[in-house]
Parts: C-alpha cells; structure tokens; sequence
C-alpha cells in the first residue's frame, strides 16, 4: 500500500510537468498581449515595451519557459498581471473560502443524493419512485443562478434566516450548499440507483435472504457497502472538480473563491493566475483519484495494490 | 416416519410480458426425517424454482400455489417475518454457485456469525467462536485464520464448505442443495458430497438434494424424483428408479449416463429440448421426444400410475 501511494506520487510529478507543458503552451496560442492590458488602451508603444521587459515577455519561448519552470519549483507561481500581487498569495486568499464553499456543496449531495439514491432502488418502479425520479430530474435542470436566486429570496430576504450572499461563517456557507445540493443530487442518486438493483440481484443477496435476514439488514449490511463503489469514484471527481471553484454559485451568491478569480483572470489574460489556477486544480484531481484508489481498498477488501 | 417436508400440488406462474405462465405445475413430493430426497431433470424444468418457493425466495409478482408443509405448518401461508425464522433456522440452503454465494465485502467469519445472530440471539466473542467451531465442522483448515479472510481469497470448494458452515450453523431441520457441486472439479465433488453425508447422518437433518447428475443421486439419495418441464413424472426410490425405470423420460436420463462398468454402451442423450414455458405442449409434456408416445398422450396429460409401493409413474403406457 505504502510503496503504491509513493509510486502514484511519483506519477503525479510527471502527469503535473505534462500539465504545466500544455497550459503554457496553450497561452501562447492565445493571441493576446498581456502588457497591452495591463498599460492600458491608450499606452505608448515605449510603454508597452517596457512592460514587456519587465514581465520577461520579450525573451524567446523556450526561455521564458525555464524561467517559469524554475520559479515554479520554488513554489513561486509568479505575480498577477492584474492585481501586481504574488499568484501563490491570491490563491492562498481564495483557497479557505472554496474548501468551505466545496465540502458544504458536496456534502449537500450526497446527504440528498445518496438517501434518494437508496430510496428509489427499494421502491423501483413504484409510482413513488417515478414520482422521486421526475422530480429529481427536474431540479438537475434548473439553472443554479435562478435556484438560487429563489432561495435567497424566500430564506434570506422574506424570512431572514441566512445572510444574502457573502461569505461569513456557516449560516451563509447553507444556501449555496443547498442550492448545488440540488441541482447536483441526481446524479448520485441514479448512480446509486442503478447500482443498488443491480447489486440487490447477486448471488450473495440471496443467500443473505437465505439466511434469514429482513430487508433493512440486506440493504444496509449487504448491498449499500457493494453498491457504493461507482459512486466514490465519482464523487471523488466530483469533490476535486468543486475544489477548484464552483464559478456559477460563487457568482450568484457573492462569493469570493478560487472560481471567480480563476473566472476574472480569463477575462482579463492574466496568465499566471490562468496558470496557477489551472495547476491547482490538476493537484486536486490527481490527489483525489490517489485519495479514492486508497478508500477502495477498505470499501473492497478485493481490492489490493501490492 | 414423519414426513419433515411435504409439497403438495405445487403450482408456480412467473409474469412474463403480461401473461402468466407456469413454470412448475402440481408437483406433490414428501421428505422424511434424515432422509435425502434427490430431485433430477435436465436445466430449465424447475428445480431451482422449486426449491426457492420451498423458502419463499421468488421474486414478487410469482403466483405461487399449492402446499409447502414444514411439520405443521404450510410456509405458504406464513407472514414474511414468520418466513425468516425458518429461512437459515429451521431450513438451511446452498447454491450452485460457490463463487457468487458469498458476500464479498464481509469477512468469512461474520458472514456465518450472521445465521447466529439472526436465530441464536449469539454476538461477540460467543458468535465468533461458534463460527470458528463451525469452520472446523465443515473440514476448513486453520479455521481461526479463515474466519478473518474474505471469500475471494478461498478457493471454489473452500467457499462452498464455507456455504454449507453457514447453511448448517443452526442445525436445520432440512438442507435444500441446489447443485451444489455442479461448479466444482470431480474430486472436490466428492469431498463436498461427503461432507454433507456425514453432516447430515450426525444431525438427521434431511435433504433435498437438486442435481442432474445421477451419478450424484445414485450415491447420495434414499428416493428420488424425476422431474420434467415442471412436472414430476416418475418418483421411487434409488433402487426402483435405477433398476426398474417406468417412465420414458426416465429411461432416457439412464441411457445418458456413461457407464463405466461393464460392456461400453454409446451415450444416448435425449433427443430434442426442453419445452419453453411459453409453449408447453398440450397433453404429456414429454410427448414431443418421446419415443412410445401414442395419439392420446398429444391431447391428454396423463395421471400417475402407481407401479408397486412408493414408486410412481406418469404415462399412458401404464395404463
Ligand atoms: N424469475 C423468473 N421469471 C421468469 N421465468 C423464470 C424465472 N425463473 C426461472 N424461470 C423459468 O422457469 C423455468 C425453470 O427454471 P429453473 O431455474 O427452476 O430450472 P432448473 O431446473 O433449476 O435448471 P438448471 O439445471 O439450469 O438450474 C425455466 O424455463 C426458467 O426460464
Ligand atoms: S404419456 Fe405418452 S408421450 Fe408421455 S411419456 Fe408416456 S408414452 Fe411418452
Ligand atoms: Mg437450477
């Protein structure tokens, strides 16, 4: 286990170097002059020139690379274009608001997605789970700005139970969470769905039957834990994509995470913070899948690395 | 002797599309105290079915009628909670398939702790040392070890003892085997056959044992039933069934076995397939493959006939 984890680390460096390649590779095939943003329309082309020297702009490719790489390594991910302040400090701003923000999102979900998810399978094909489903369904589609919008409205501004937006501690973290709740919880929910029936029809349930056990015991002792499986994985997908910034909640409730900094240095060229961003969230999903491969082998004790 | 198990008139009718159609009809069978009661038939005519209605375990929606009589009590007419008290207490159960049967998330030990719990009221360290006791009973090497293992890491036998450790762990009553050593290799078979004779004989638990194989029923069974497209069509014991076979169906299932004694004969499986149940054939089912069968069996189904004392037949020809 110890040597897969170390292994899987290794990999990580590699599969980071590769993304670093490509976003920086990607930028320059964006035609667009950073030093011309940052001086603004009506700057002189000695201006501009200058800028550009001073960003390093004006060097070959293949340098400015190297460069960026050795910054790189010592955990300097260079200076926003935009807000002249170091990329690793704006992102250090950004990143306690958007693990509050993501694990609130996320376990908002599951706590919806995953009951239903039990739910439906034991009532499948019932009008109840039809009922269940459909709705279900519906509120994957709503749009999360309108959604919440409503709540904020009904929670916030008619009967003033949490804050209108803003991030400042746990009573506002609630509407946002809820709001991805559900719109996300389908998802788990019809993954779960499917892969409860499906396991309800092994060998192993019957013999559970077999042995006398009831039906809360089968579900709960016998096939939640085998059904689980494909919703780890994604949920671990899930979990690392949030962390990266939830840009359509950030924006509609006001909050100031990675997704709207990310969001705004798009809008604005501001490469490094394009490229942080970017390589952060390439750590987050590799740390994950690392994260889930190790919680399968106590989910499946089939499961082995050695 | 008293009858521990007695069918009656068994019928079963699965939905499929929106018709009913009957997979098992009027089957009538009895098992006595310790004795072992071997049901035969070729794949498709009923037995698992069978056996499962015995313990209630058919999908919702199959109509199921008839009598099932455990002692006194028709298990048809349970509750779904008296149900379970019987269902791994009373009356034990393994499957043909010792690869799938166990949970592959539980440690082996727990999964026989479970019977314990559920019927015994047994937890902790008791639970736990009753399994190991069982593991032992069962011929399991170095049971203390095992019991921490998961299934995936024993072979298909040492799953299959594990099955029976669980189906055993409350001294039932009776022990439904559906093919249970159809997926294992020839010597394992034997093992695992044994197992369940001496099992079997120490606690007088008797057995319905479901196999094709008649090799199996010829060294295990005290009676036997022969069943075809959802009906029994010839029931005796060993001796009449094998030296005095009736039926023609029966007769068939005998020509197909490789004789490994005396002069080789050329196996003779039976020609053509087992009916679906979407088109069972009018008149005796058999009728189709049959090679004596005359102008009534197509439109009349036959009743038994009884030959001498225990041993039935179903055939015109008897008439
Ligand atoms: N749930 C079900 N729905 C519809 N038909 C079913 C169902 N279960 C079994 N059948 C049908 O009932 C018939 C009897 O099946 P059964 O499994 O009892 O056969 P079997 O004698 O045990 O055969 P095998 O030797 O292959 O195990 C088959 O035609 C099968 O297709
Ligand atoms: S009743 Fe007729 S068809 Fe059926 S087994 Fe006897 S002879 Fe054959
Ligand atoms: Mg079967």
């Amino acid at each position: 286990m110890l040597s897969f984890i170390i292994r899987r680390l290794g990999a990580t460096v590699i599969v980071l170097f590769g993304i670093s390649v490509l976003t920086f590779i990607l930028i320059y095939a964006i035609p667009s002059d950073p030093a011309r943003i940052i001086a603004g329309q009506h700057a002189s082309l000695a201006t501009i020139k200058e800028i550009r020297h001073n960003l390093g702009l004006d060097k070959p490719v293949p340098i400015q690379y190297i460069d960026y790489m050795g910054r790189l390594f010592h955990g300097n991910l260079g200076t926003s274009f935009i807000y002249n302040e170091p990329v690793t400090q704006l992102i250090m701003s950004r990143l306690g608001a958007t693990v509050e923000l993501a694990l609130g999102c996320w376990i908002a979900e599951l706590l919806i997605g995953i009951p239903l998810g039990i739910f439906t399978a034991r009532r499948a094909r019932k009008p109840s789970d039809y009922v269940v489903s459909a709705l279900a369904l519906i509120a994957m589609s709503l749009p999360v700005f309108w959604l919440g919008l409503i709540l904020m409205y009904y929670f916030g501004f008619i009967h003033p139970w949490f804050p209108l937006g803003g991030n400042s501690g746990f009573t506002s973290l609630i509407l946002p969470s809820l709001t991805y709740g559900v719109t996300g919880a389908a998802v788990y929910m019809r993954l779960l769905k499917s892969s409860m029936l499906e396991v309800m029809n092994q060998d192993y349930i019957r013999t559970a039957r077999a042995k006398g056990a009831g039906e809360n015991r089968i579900i709960w002792r016998h096939a939640l834990r085998n059904a689980l499986i494909p919703v780890i994985t994604y949920g671990s997908i899930d979990i690392g994509t949030l962390l990266s910034g939830v840009i359509l909640i950030e924006a509609t409730f006001n909050w100031n995470g990675l997704g709207m900094l990310a969001y705004q240095a798009i809008q604005q060229s501001d490469i490094p913070v394009i490229m942080g961003t970017v390589l952060l969230t390439a750590v987050l999903v590799v740390l994950f899948n690392l994260l889930t491969d190790i919680v399968y082998v106590f989910v499946d004790p089939r499961i082995r690395y050695d | 002797m008293s009858n521990v198990l007695e069918v009656n008139h068994l019928q079963i009718q699965f939905k499929i599309g929106e018709r009913y159609h009957e997979a098992v009809q009027d089957v009538s069978f009895s098992i006595r105290q310790g004795e072992t009661l071997g049901l035969v038939g070729e794949s498709g005519c009923g037995k698992s079915v069978t056996s499962l209605s015995i313990m209630r375990l058919l999908a919702k929606g199959t109509k199921i009628s008839g009598e099932v009589k455990y002692g006194d009590r028709d298990l048809l007419k349970l509750s779904e909670s008296q149900m379970r008290k019987i269902r791994g207490n009373e009356i034990g159960m393994i499957f043909q398939e010792p690869m799938t049967s166990l949970n592959p998330v539980h440690r082996i030990g727990r999964q026989i702790v479970e019977s314990l719990l559920l019927h015994r009221g047994l937890t902790g360290k008791r639970a736990a040392d009753t399994a190991i006791e069982m593991l032992a009973r069962v011929g399991i090497p170095r049971p203390e070890q095992i019991a921490q293992e998961y299934p995936h890491q024993l072979s298909g036998g040492m799953r299959q003892r594990v099955m029976i450790a669980i189906a055993m762990a409350c001294n039932p009553g009776l022990l439904i085997a559906d093919e249970p050593t159809t997926a294992l290799d020839v010597t394992i078979q034997a093992q695992i056959l044994d197992l369940m004779r001496n099992l079997a004989s120490e606690h007088r638990t008797s057995i319905l044992l479901i196999t094709h194989d008649l090799g199996v029923v010829a060294e295990m069974c005290d009676r036997v039933a022969v069943m075809y497209a959802g009906k029994i069509v010839e029931q005796g014991t060993v001796r009449q069934i094998f030296h005095n076979p009736q039926h023609p169906y029966t007769k068939g299932l005998l020509n197909s076995i490789p004789k490994i004694t005396g002069e080789r004969k050329r196996l003779q499986p039976i020609e053509g397939n087992v009916p679906s149940l979407r088109n069972m054939p009018q008149g005796c089912r058999f009728a189709p493959r049959c090679p004596h069968a005359l102008d009534k069996c197509r439109v009349s189904a036959p009743e038994f006939f009884e030959i001498e004392e225990e041993h039935k037949s179903q055939c015109w020809l008897h008439a």
